[in-house]
């Protein structure tokens, strides 16, 4: 059957977006630095100073970003600096690019209006009538219009100067132009069926709106390819090479970098796009050949010679993925073959995920744009490419006769290779190291597009075996917004955690933040810290994302009422799966046992000790319990599993996962009863409240990422069990699918709905129960912020290097807050020193009340630097923070002995000993305090007078 | 009336191949350069949406009206009575430019060596576009046919002969 939706909209809706945002990207770079180069040649004279360090990079500097540093170092200082985020909220943001695009897009837009007209006047096309006196052609193609039923009636026209026997059509919305060679005019008085083929052929694009989608995208494209993409490279091209010929900067080695991999972006971007845009016509090619067959067009027109091609074959290849028209070769094979047109090539999978993750990459960049809404447009649009694509090619196979049915695992494979590209070379752009320290981490990509790709398949396919439309259409919306859901939150995890252990950001937060916060001897489970340390990297990024719970829990109900509802209940058999799920569960009891023998046989002989520092390894070994039972039930159940693998072990891991939930609940309720399985508690008595803690910080942990980390595992086994058959040499083909002969009887769907309720209902109530948790009761964000940074490892460059990026970081320093911050504390140290200075006049009281609030206020401004980024200079900051704790302290003294503030006015300070010493410390201090700052100033006062001289 | 070259190849078109007449339909408003130069073009430029087959459509007429065309401008230049006056005709059609006056090459008297010039190449021509050799004969018989009874006698008999 021939389908009207051959699932290339997405891409190409995907494919202009990103044109049309890259641009946007794109212009930006280049307006901001012309506009940034003609007002620093219009105001030569006048200022000279460092610009460039009071925007947003200026904001890194301050913060510690150091470009001639790696990037570890860098994201290490600045991680969890609230501060930072402020500061570049601050910046003015640059329009720019979307003003350009705004022009470029009214380009692009006049473009393909005006085109068709351009192409009439251009090419001296004669009417038919002038080649046709007699009339036979006319009547010709009017049957061949009128048998294609299409609408729109096309314009026909001859092209006098093409001997060819072809045809073309072109023209904007609803106006087409089928333009007749003459040669085809010929051809029709000799092979009247070779003219027709070639007709059809052309009226088959009009049907699907070809002449739109190919025209306005080329129109798009090539606007932005000469508005946009030649500028900026051109531009950024010409600074490299600067960079290249020789120019002293500290920030060489960073900008150098940076600037080799933008440019390498902006050609990755220009080859990706144009190969996508090129599949994308090739494809259509291919559909309006199916088309005009189905019409009546004689196939064997398309069994045809091509040229003779030379060349290396490989070459050949690449050569025929960057051709607009497939073929002859080509052609005939897809024509051949019937669901040709909707199949899933390696090529088109590939550069749809890489296009996707350019997307998510520029369009961070866009002002005015919410990080949630450029990832939900990113998401959409790619989960839109994937379930269109796999979900036509199923419904092209549904009935194929050897019952094969196509996992989506190799399309979502491909589609994450892609994404990992595409991450590679976008990450590229932001890192300073040359390569990525930790590139292992790229291949979750594999899984962060298979895992959706598969999912949808298979449940696509027990959507289509629902009874009624309505039902089926209801199914299919709600496995693609879960789909979505689950690609989503594969992009989250690597957002939120997999990007940054790519980089090698080694910090080890969590040992350090229990050893701080929890008391206790720590020393034996030093190595229990360092599992946590990195599982929690692995677990934490998705636990807090309520839609990823939502999302974890429908992966698991959405195939168990499909299931259920199926109108041949025995073509899919639960209770097997079911059973595994429980043997899971019974597993996952005989883990945590174990965990808690090893646990009893190591805990701490103190009882501080086993009440504090045992709890949170505790929490920790039975995640590890819970996870390991998962996956183990996920692998045995796709392993055992011939269809809908991954539907079953996520049923079954999300029984196992339940099960364990209670076994962990009444092990930890029984604590105390349990013998060589006792931890904190000696004395047996039933603690439910003790068991609900416990499995409430497990659950919370284990929930999304127990279903995710299940699957994950289920497509690793399946992936074993494909190359042992492969080795083996087995098929993996199934039998046929049984015809929908029988109708299901009530005791299955019954027995179905309960299962449901049973697994279900839990599942549900614990995402709502756990969701506002916190796990392990772990609050990082204030100790991110106030921990001490490891310090930066020095980089080989010269004295005179060193100097300048010196200066540029203090110039940023006191130029993002600095200034403002020592200035509001030097104001209140000058109200100090009056307030105490202050003679009353005769008759009046010394105003005690007055020099409270002072000091007051001097604290807060002092509390106000302290919160401000510390000196990126490490020799002034050792200096610097010490003089600001001693007269934060002494502030706090000084209020303190004026004594608290009562209903009347203060008669006399609480201790005038006291007050007096606090006074002498802050004067003390502050001396200190203004050597640091004029230092500092003096440091950063090199930047502007280097900048002058350069 | 002067009797053009167009006018030959459209009689041995339509005699010929006359699925080739709607060729000549469109050609009709180009000029004699440029529609020589359509038959010229090997090379054909690949449309966004185009499809179709790479045979032409024209093989007798470009075939035809090439070689006439060159036959007929060889014999203008043997005619021209000055060296200035050929001059220019070449420099013209360096410049791919028309004739003077005419857009349409009107058609000259050829001798028999030219005409058997022709002949010879037509059928060259012919084969090597993969007609068959009978079919090439039959074609290249056919020009010479036309123009020989297009022109008028080569040596009018003299009154006194005649009489």
């Amino acid at each position: 059957m021939l389908r009207p939706f051959d699932g290339s909209g997405p891409r190409f809706a995907l494919l202009l977006i990103l044109v049309t945002v890259a641009g946007a990207v794109a212009l930006d770079g280049v307006l901001s630095t012309l506009w940034s180069l003609w007002s620093a040649y219009g105001s030569a004279t006048s200022t000279g100073s460092a610009d460039w360090l009071e925007d947003s990079f200026g904001c890194l500097l301050a913060a510690g970003y150091d470009p001639s540093s790696g990037d570890a170092a860098n994201i290490s200082a600045v991680l969890g600096r609230s501060g930072l985020v402020e500061c570049m909220g601050q910046q003015p943001e640059s329009y720019w690019g979307v003003l350009g695009t705004l022009v470029l897009l009214a380009l692009a837009g006049a473009t393909y209006w005006l085109l068709p007209k351009w192409r009439d006047r251009r090419r001296p096309l004669v009417s038919v009538e002038t080649v046709d006196p007699d009339g036979t052609l006319r009547r010709e193609l009017e049957t061949l219009h009128a048998r294609t039923g299409v609408r729109v009636q096309p314009r026909w026209r001859v092209d006098p100067t093409r001997l060819t026997a072809g045809a073309c059509v072109y023209g904007r919305a609803g106006q087409y132009t089928v333009c007749l060679h003459i040669g085809l005019v010929s051809l029709q008085r000799q092979d009247i069926e070779g003219f027709r083929a070639v007709v059809l052929h052309e009226l088959a694009h009009i049907r699907r709106r070809d002449v739109d989608y190919a025209y306005a995208g080329t129109a798009l494209w090539r606007s932005f390819v000469i508005g946009a993409f030649i500028p900026y490279v051109l531009l950024f091209g010409s600074a490299l090479t600067m960079m290249l010929s020789g120019l002293e900067s500290p920030l060489w080695k960073g900008g150098l970098k940076l600037l080799f991999s933008q440019n390498m972006a902006g050609c990755f971007l220009a080859l990706l796009v144009h190969l996508a845009r090129a599949d994308l016509l090739r494809r259509r090619e291919f559909q309006a050949d199916a088309r005009a067959k189905a019409w009546g067009a004689d196939p064997s027109y398309w069994r045809r010679r091509d040229r003779s091609m030379s060349g290396v074959p490989v070459l050949r290849r690449f050569t025929a993925l960057l051709r607009t028209h497939p073929n002859w070769s080509e052609r005939e094979r897809a024509l051949a073959q019937p669901g040709h047109s909707t199949r899933i090539d390696a090529p088109t999978m590939f550069l749809s995920g890489a296009a996707a993750i350019f997307l998510a990459a520029v369009a961070e960049v866009l002002p005015r744009t919410a990080p949630e809404i450029t990832q939900v447009l990113t998401v959409s649009l790619a989960a839109s490419v994937l379930c269109a694509h796999l979900g036509v090619r199923l419904a092209d196979n549904r009935w194929s006769p050897r019952g094969r049915i196509r996992s989506g695992a190799a399309a979502g494979l491909w589609f994450g290779l892609g994404m990992l590209v595409g991450e590679y070379v976008t990450g590229g752009m932001d890192r300073t190291d040359w390569f990525l320290p930790e590139p292992q981490y790229l291949l979750a990509f594999l899984f962060i597009a298979a895992v959706p790709a598969v999912w949808w398949s298979q449940c696509l396919y027990l959507a289509m075996g629902l009874a009624t439309p309505l039902r089926r259409a209801t199914a299919t919306t709600v496995c693609a917004l879960t789909t979505a859901v689950l690609l989503w939150a594969g992009l989250r995890w690597w957002q939120l955690g997999g990007q940054r252990m790519a980089m090698g950001v080694d910090d080890v937060l969590l040992p350090d933040y229990y050893r701080e916060v929890i008391p206790g001897d720590w020393r034996p489970y030093s190595w229990d810290l360092t599992a946590l340390d990195l599982g929690m990297s692995f677990l934490t990024p998705l636990h807090r994302q309520t839609p990823v719970i939502v999302a974890a829990v429908a992966a698991s109900l959405v195939p168990l009422t499909l299931m259920s509802l199926q109108r041949v209940p025995a073509a899919v058999r639960l209770g097997k799966t079911l059973r595994w799920g429980a043997l899971g569960g019974v597993l996952s009891w005989g883990v945590l046992a174990a965990t808690l023998l090893v646990l009893h046989a190591r805990r701490p002989d103190t009882h501080h000790d086993r009440q504090s520092v045992l709890p949170v390894i505790s929490v920790w070994w039975s995640i590890v319990a819970v996870m390991i039972a998962c996956g183990i039930t996920a692998v045995a159940v796709t392993v055992l599993s011939r269809r809908h693998w991954l539907l079953r072990a996520v049923i079954a891991t999300q029984v196992t996962q339940l099960c364990a939930y209670v076994g962990l609940f009444l092990l930890h309720s029984l604590d105390g009863c349990l013998g060589p399985m006792n931890t904190t508690v000696e004395v047996c008595a039933w603690e439910p409240a003790t068991g609900a803690d416990h499995t409430s910080r497990v659950v919370l942990l284990t929930l999304p990422n127990a279903v995710l980390g299940s699957a994950c595992a289920a497509l690793t086994g399946a992936g074993a069990v494909w190359i042992t058959r492969r080795v083996r040499g087995h098929r993996t083909d199934l039998p046929a699918r049984p015809a929908p002969s029988t109708s299901p009887t009530g005791v299955t769907a019954r027995l179905a709905g309960g299962l449901l309720v049973v697994i279900g209902l839990p599942a549900v109530l614990l995402t709502t129960v756990t969701a506002p948790q916190a796990p392990l009761g772990i609050d990082t964000r204030q100790y991110l912020e106030n921990r001490p940074r490891p310090e930066k490892q020095s980089v080989a460059r010269t004295p005179e290097e060193q100097a300048l990026m010196r200066s540029f970081q203090a110039f940023a320093w006191l130029h993002h807050g600095g200034t403002e911050h020592t200035e509001e504390v030097r104001q209140d140290l000058l109200d100090l020193y009056t307030a105490l200075t202050k003679q009353p006049l005769p008759g009046e009281q010394q105003d005690w009340d007055g020099l409270r609030n002072t000091c007051a206020a001097l604290e807060g401004s002092i509390r106000a630097s302290q919160e401000y980024f510390p000196i990126p200079l490490s020799d002034q900051q050792q200096r610097w923070e010490p003089t600001l704790s001693t007269m934060r302290q002494g502030a706090r003294d000084c209020v303190a002995a004026v004594g608290v503030a009562g209903g009347g006015p203060t008669v006399k300070p609480r201790s005038e000993a006291d007050l007096g010493a606090a006074c002498k410390q802050i004067i003390s201090a502050a001396a200190r305090w203004r050597a640091v700052l004029d230092s500092v100033a003096r440091i950063a006062g090199g930047s502007e007078q280097r900048e002058r001289t350069r | 009336m002067a009797l053009y070259v167009r006018e030959v190849v459209r009689e041995v078109v339509e005699t010929s191949a006359p699925h080739e007449v709607p060729v000549l339909d469109g050609l009709h408003g180009f000029s004699d350069g440029e529609a020589l130069r359509v038959l010229h073009r090997t090379k054909q430029k690949r449309e966004p949406l185009g499809f179709g087959f790479a045979e032409a459509g024209a093989l007798v007429t470009a075939i035809v009206w090439v070689i006439l065309d060159q036959a007929v401008r060889h014999a203008v230049d043997r005619t021209s009575e000055t060296v200035i006056t050929r001059g220019s005709e070449r420099f013209r059609r360096l410049l791919r430019r028309g004739p003077a006056q005419d857009p349409h090459l009107p058609m000259v008297v050829l001798e028999p060596d030219e005409l058997a010039m022709v002949r010879s190449q037509i059928l060259e021509r012919a084969v090597e576009r993969g007609m068959h050799q009978a079919d090439a004969e039959a074609l290249a018989d056919s020009v010479v046919a036309r123009i020989v009874t297009a022109q008028p006698p080569q040596n009018p008999p003299s009154r006194d002969t005649a009489e």
